[in-house]
Parts: C-alpha cells; sequence; structure tokens
C-alpha cells in the first residue's frame, strides 16, 4: 500500500500534475521586474501584491456565496516581449489561471495581448496606454488612459497657460517621441490639437529608439530648431538620459515636458534641481484631493515605506478593478467576469474622477492630471484647476 | 526502417523522441504542447547553427538577424494578404541573401574578429529595423487576424525540426561536411586539400540562415506578434550559441540536447517565483563548468562515462592552437 502511493506521488511529480485548491481565485501576472524596465516593473509588483494582501487580509474575495482567497502567481518577463507572451501563456494552460493582470510597458503588453483571446480569459493591464492595443479582442482591458488624451491635456493645460497670459503664442514646438505606439499616440494627440489651434507651429519632429544611449545628436538638431516648447514622450530611463544630455548641453525652453515622466522619485534622485518646473501629466497623482486618495497613500506607506507614484497606484487599482470584476461577477467562468468588467463601475476609486470604468474597446477613458516640479523637490498639481495645489511656473525661470 | 536501426541503434532514442513529438498533440495538453514547441524551435536554431559554428568553426553571434528576417518578411506578407505558410521560402530566400552579403565580407575574418564583425551585423539589422516606419519602430507588428492555428504551427514546427537534424545529419556524411570539418581543424590546410573555403562557409552560411528564417516565421505565426525587442534581440543570438556549446558542438545530437536544456531551464524557472531570476545564472554556471572540464560539452560527457573516450585535459579547438603556436 506504501508503496502504491509513492508510486502515485511519484506519477504526480513526474506529470507534473499542480495541486490547485477548488475555492481560491487564481490571479497570474507578468511583469518586467528585471530588464530595461525593471524600475518600474518592480514598483508594479509593489502593487500588484499590496493590493492582493490586502484582500486577502480581509478574509478574501465575495464571490457568489464564498469567500475566496486570492492566490496571484507573478513572473517576471525579463523585459522581453516574446518572453512575455510565452509566460501569459504559460500562466493560462499549466497555472489555469482565471484572468491575467498585464504587465508595464505598451511593447510588452502588446505582446501579451494576442494570447487572452486564444484561451477565452479576461486580461486587465494597469501599465499600458497605447491604443492599437485595445478593440482587437474582448478579452482584453487596461486601466491607462489613451496617450493621445495624455498629450491633449498637456496641449489644453499649455493653452491655458496661454490665455492667463504666462506664455505668448505664436509658440514653436520641439516634438521628440519614442518609436513606439506610445510614442506615435502622443505624435498625434499634440498634432491634433494643432490642427485646431493656429498659435502653435511644430519646428522640430523627431522619433528615437527606446533605451537611446546618446541623444546629442537628437538634442542638437533641437538646439539647431530653437523652439520655444519642449514635449518629449519618454519612459523612465530615456527620460533620466535625455534630460541628463539636455542639461549639459544647456538647452533652454519656455516649458518642457517627458510626457507622463516628471515627478518620478528615480528622475528627481538621478537628476537634482535640473528636474525643477518640468511638467508631467498623469494618470494619477497622490496630490488628488479625494479622501481614499489620501488613505491609500498612508496605507501604502505604511506597507512599503515609500510613497506611491502613479505606477503603483495604477498597479494598485488594476488588481482592485479585477477583484471588484470577479465579485460582482459571482463566478470564476471567464466570460462572466469580462461581462462584469464590460459594465464595472467602480465608484470611490483613487483614479481622476474617481470612477473607473472601461469603454467599448476595453480601455479606461479617465481624466489626466498635470504636475509641475518645484524646487526643493516640490510637486504641485497644477492640472485640473478645481484641484490644483499650486499655481504654473511659466515660463521656465532663467537660473 | 527496422534495418537502419539494427545497423545504427544510436537512432533508436531520436527515432522514438521523434515519434513522441508528433504523437503529442493526441495525449499531451495545451501547455505541454506550448514547452514542446519551444523545444522544437530551439531545436531548429541551434542545429542550424552548428552546421556553420559547429562543423566549420565559425562562431556567428548574429544569428539573430536571421529569426528576424523570417519573421518580418511573414507578418509583413501576411497583412498585405499572403497565406503565412507562402511567407516562410520568401522569408528563407531574403535570409539566404542576407547571408551572403554578410558573408562575402565576414568571412574574409577569422576566429574573434569575425565574431566580433556578426555582432556589429546583428546590432545593426535590430537598429535598422527599429526605426523604419513598416517595420512598426521599437512597437513591432502583429500578425492579422485569422492567422492562428497552433496545431499546424506545432507540426510544421516539429517537422523543421526533424528536417534540420535529417539535413545536417546527410550534410556531415558528405564531402560537404567533411570540407566543414577540415576548415574547422585548419583552414590553410583545407584549401592546400582543395577545399574551397570561401564558398563552403557561404554555402553553410546560406543552408542554416534559411531553417532559421523559416522558424522565425513560424515563431511569428505562433506568437502573432513580433518586435526587434524580440526577434533581432542580442540575448536569442546568444542563446543561439549557447546550446550547441552546452550540449556538443560539431555534433548532432549536442545541440538537440542543449536545447532541450536550454528551453526546460528557461520554462520551468522562469515559471517558479523562487527560482525566476536564476536561469540565466545557472546556464551560466553549466557553461563555465563545460568550458573548463568538457568542452565537448554534454556529448563529450557522456561518452567519456560510457568510456568511448579516455579523460584528457581540456584543450583548444586545433586552430586556436595552431594559431597560438
Amino acid at each position: 500500500m506504501v508503496r502504491i502511493t509513492w508510486l502515485g506521488a511519484l506519477a504526480v511529480m513526474l506529470l507534473g500534475l499542480p495541486v490547485r485548491a477548488q475555492d481560491e481565485i487564481r490571479i497570474g501576472a507578468v511583469l518586467p521586474i528585471t530588464g530595461k524596465e525593471s524600475k518600474i516593473g518592480g514598483a508594479y509588483k509593489q502593487a500588484t501584491e499590496l493590493a492582493v494582501k490586502e484582500a486577502n487580509d480581509a478574509g478574501g474575495v465575495q464571490v457568489g456565496a464564498k469567500k475566496m482567497k486570492v492566490n496571484l502567481a507573478l513572473l517576471d518577463d525579463t523585459s522581453d516581449t516574446a518572453k512575455s507572451a510565452q509566460l501569459v501563456e504559460q500562466l493560462i494552460t499549466q497555472n489555469k489561471a482565471h484572468a491575467i493582470i498585464g504587465g508595464y510597458g505598451s511593447h510588452l503588453v502588446q505582446a501579451q495581448s494576442v494570447v487572452p483571446d486564444r484561451y477565452g480569459v479576461p486580461f486587465l493591464s494597469g501599465g499600458a496606454g497605447a491604443t492599437a492595443i485595445f478593440g482587437r479582442s474582448k478579452w482584453v482591458f487596461g486601466t491607462l488612459s489613451p496617450v493621445e488624451h495624455l498629450a491633449e491635456t498637456q496641449m489644453n493645460f499649455l493653452d491655458d497657460l496661454v490665455k492667463q497670459g504666462k506664455l505668448k503664442t505664436p509658440l514653436t514646438i520641439a516634438l521628440l517621441t519614442e518609436n513606439t505606439e506610445h510614442g506615435n499616440d502622443y505624435a498625434k494627440g499634440v498634432n491634433d490639437f494643432i490642427k485646431s489651434h493656429p498659435g502653435y507651429k511644430v519646428v522640430v519632429q523627431e522619433k528615437f529608439e527606446l533605451n537611446t544611449t546618446d541623444y546629442r545628436p537628437l538634442l542638437q538638431r533641437v538646439a539647431e530648431a530653437k523652439a520655444d516648447l519642449f514635449l518629449a514622450d519618454s519612459h523612465l530611463e530615456d527620460f533620466i538620459a535625455m534630460h541628463r544630455t539636455y542639461t549639459q548641453m544647456g538647452l533652454k525652453h519656455q516649458m518642457l515636458t517627458h510626457g507622463a515622466r516628471g515627478s518620478d522619485a528615480a528622475a528627481r534622485k538621478a537628476l537634482g534641481p535640473a528636474t525643477d518646473y518640468v511638467f508631467a501629466s498623469g494618470w494619477w497623482s497622490d496630490l488628488l484631493p479625494y479622501p481614499q486618495v489620501k488613505e491609500f497613500k498612508d496605507r501604502y506607506k505604511a506597507a512599503t515605506g515609500t510613497d506611491p507614484q502613479w505606477y503603483n497606484a495604477m498597479g494598485y487599482e488594476t488588481v482592485r478593478a479585477l477583484l471588484a470584476a470577479i465579485s460582482k461577477a459571482g463566478s470564476l467562468e471567464p466570460e462572466k467576469i469580462r461581462a462584469a468588467l464590460v459594465g464595472l463601475k467602480m465608484e470611490k476609486s483613487i483614479v481622476p474622477g474617481q470612477v473607473l470604468t472601461f469603454t467599448k474597446t476595453g480601455q479606461a477613458d479617465l481624466p489626466f492630471v498635470v504636475t509641475q516640479n518645484k524646487p526643493g523637490g516640490k510637486v504641485d498639481l497644477v492640472w485640473p484647476k478645481d484641484a490644483k495645489t499650486g499655481e504654473p511656473v511659466a515660463p521656465i525661470p532663467a537660473k | 526502417m527496422t534495418a537502419l536501426l539494427r545497423r545504427h541503434p544510436a537512432l533508436v532514442p531520436g527515432v522514438l523522441f521523434a515519434a513522441f513529438l508528433l504523437l503529442a498533440p493526441v495525449f499531451a495538453q495545451r501547455g505541454m504542447l506550448n514547452d514542446l514547441w519551444n523545444m522544437a524551435f530551439f531545436v531548429v536554431l541551434a542545429s542550424a547553427w552548428n552546421l556553420l559554428g559547429g562543423f566549420a568553426g565559425q562562431v556567428s553571434l548574429g544569428y539573430s538577424a536571421f529569426v528576424g528576417i523570417g519573421a518580418y518578411t511573414t507578418v509583413l506578407l501576411a497583412n498585405a494578404g499572403w497565406s503565412p505558410w507562402l511567407t516562410l521560402p520568401v522569408g528563407a530566400a531574403l535570409a539566404v541573401a542576407f547571408s551572403v552579403a554578410v558573408g562575402l565580407p565576414t568571412f574574409r575574418l577569422r576566429g574573434p574578429y569575425f565574431t566580433i564583425a556578426t555582432i556589429g551585423v546583428g546590432e545593426a539589422v535590430r537598429v535598422i529595423a527599429s526605426g523604419l516606419e513598416f517595420t512598426g519602430g521599437s512597437s513591432g507588428l502583429r500578425m492579422p487576424q485569422g492567422t492562428f492555428d497552433f496545431n499546424a504551427n506545432y507540426y510544421a514546427m516539429v517537422g523543421l525540426a526533424l528536417l534540420t537534424l535529417a539535413l545536417v545529419a546527410w550534410l556531415q556524411k558528405h564531402a560537404f561536411g567533411l570540407a566543414l570539418e577540415a576548415i574547422r581543424q585548419d583552414i590553410d590546410a583545407a584549401e592546400a586539400l582543395g577545399v574551397h573555403s570561401t564558398q563552403a562557409k557561404l554555402t553553410a552560411h546560406a543552408i542554416s540562415a534559411a531553417l532559421v528564417a523559416i522558424g522565425g516565421g513560424l515563431f511569428a505565426t505562433n506568437f502573432q506578434y513580433i518586435s526587434p525587442g524580440s526577434v533581432f534581440d542580442f540575448r536569442l543570438s546568444l542563446t543561439i550559441v549557447l546550446m550547441p556549446i552546452v550540449g556538443g558542438m560539431a555534433t548532432i545530437t549536442g545541440p538537440v540536447l542543449g536545447a532541450l536544456l536550454f528551453s526546460y531551464l528557461q520554462i520551468k524557472l522562469l515559471a517558479s517565483p523562487t527560482l525566476r531570476d536564476s536561469y540565466l545564472f545557472i546556464y551560466g554556471g553549466l557553461l563555465i563548468v563545460v568550458m573548463l572540464f568538457e568542452p565537448k560539452g554534454i556529448v563529450g560527457l557522456w561518452e567519456r562515462l560510457i568510456g568511448l573516450r579516455p579523460r584528457r585535459r581540456a584543450q583548444p579547438p586545433v586552430g586556436e592552437a595552431r594559431r597560438a603556436s
């Protein structure tokens, strides 16, 4: 008998059949914890794990008549697109995940997003804003609003500075974007705005490769263009590298942004006062005047010892949205979870506007905030006007 | 077949494994089939590279370029309305043309200079693909909808792996394979004996490029999305080289064993929350052990264990030793 038991156990081990609890929610997540996107990928990991821990500490998620614990399988794609898709497939086929939390970075999420459709598994990303990812599969959802609207928000903010008399049209623009869907969407947002606002003109528009090592040739072209505004769309590593070269070259513009980058703690630490007055549009800010944001900020700091950045917040809220949908579905059946995501209306959310919903393409479309760095490591929320914590400084004062 | 297996009993495990791969879709779950697809893909890459890198001793670190050429050809033509199957020979033809264009100048170089040049070629192709509009830039491209058929792709990849092995084994036994071996051992002596070394290297390069490009095309169809970061990645080139080195270069079974080991490590370790960051470390460690103690890789270790070969101190390849003296 003992021998039979041992043989049985051995057979299970050899066949690699994992023993799975019946009453648990299996969530798979694939994030770039190592590699080029690891800085923010690591932040997403921290936020994802915190959201799951909080759900489990509260006794689990109510699914129909049962309270179920969340079993999170979080894998590292090493910032490699092929591996990213492979691991999502692995989580679905081998871990039998009920739903997938997508990664960070539009190019990585783009690779992942082809997989859920094959298996009919709900997929919710909190780290990709490129519109090309959404609308192709009914299983793919995302909490980051379109990058195009991020650019549009920045242009509206600049236009408001013109109306206040802080900036004067005509204004010329140097527009630099990464050569990705993310960058293309940003450029489209700026160019679409300019079409209906004659006071602006793009005098130099260039694309750059992700993780470029030398920005001097690109910035030399910017210097020669003598633009008034410097608008770029960069990932964190590129923002740090490009802005370091920008500062070393002594470039100056009336206003400067790197899209969603600006107030990131890592960049301010790396670049110091050189980041003062950089403005950024984000999917979230800890300066949002909602009580739930303050509570989240305190909880996050108590749990991790660090203040949450926008990516921590969106990673956290993405998990909460998925768990809210599962609870609303009252079932772990993929189709029911998907239907719940389609109709989700998460009130008192920490996102701008306080209500998280998804559009027909599966992508959230929420308002953006604009922040501006101030000297001494301070950051002010400067847009929307009714939530601002400080006045925008424009043009950037000469030092 | 039975007579063949009687004459070559070493083929029995290979035939059994091939039968297992071909029958797997009947009984195996999708997760396991994905792993087997991955293994077959690595077998294609490692065995095709071995033709030039192993048999001819020309260590190229630019093979991801051929994966990329095959993959991009498939995606671009499929988006233009072509059947993905018809794109495979086009990708192979383009890879052959590219291999000749790259080979003509680089095969003038020897040893590390050739290897360094191939790194440059691989990186140049990646940078160009990242900068072009029609390749989708750094974001890459998706296959059109309705082009995914896992079972067909699985059989195609397994078939390609078996074809690659059969072709390499056949070439090894013929004058062409002997010419490559002569080039590896001593290129000057080989030329003195009448081997046209540049032509032989170009041919090996072209054959392996075509096989790798077809693998790249199937990769694109299976993953439905490619980007320069996935198919032109230097890490992929490095992986392609590591597999035959660990398994045993200039043998038929060595690259297969290296590919099986590498894909197993990658699949299992990446899926393990505690070991996910260590697979490259483990593979790197394995590589160091192989280089130090058994330059002929797993195959060499096996031969030594079963007494086919006496234990000897690790020696550099003949060509290297000759250059050193």
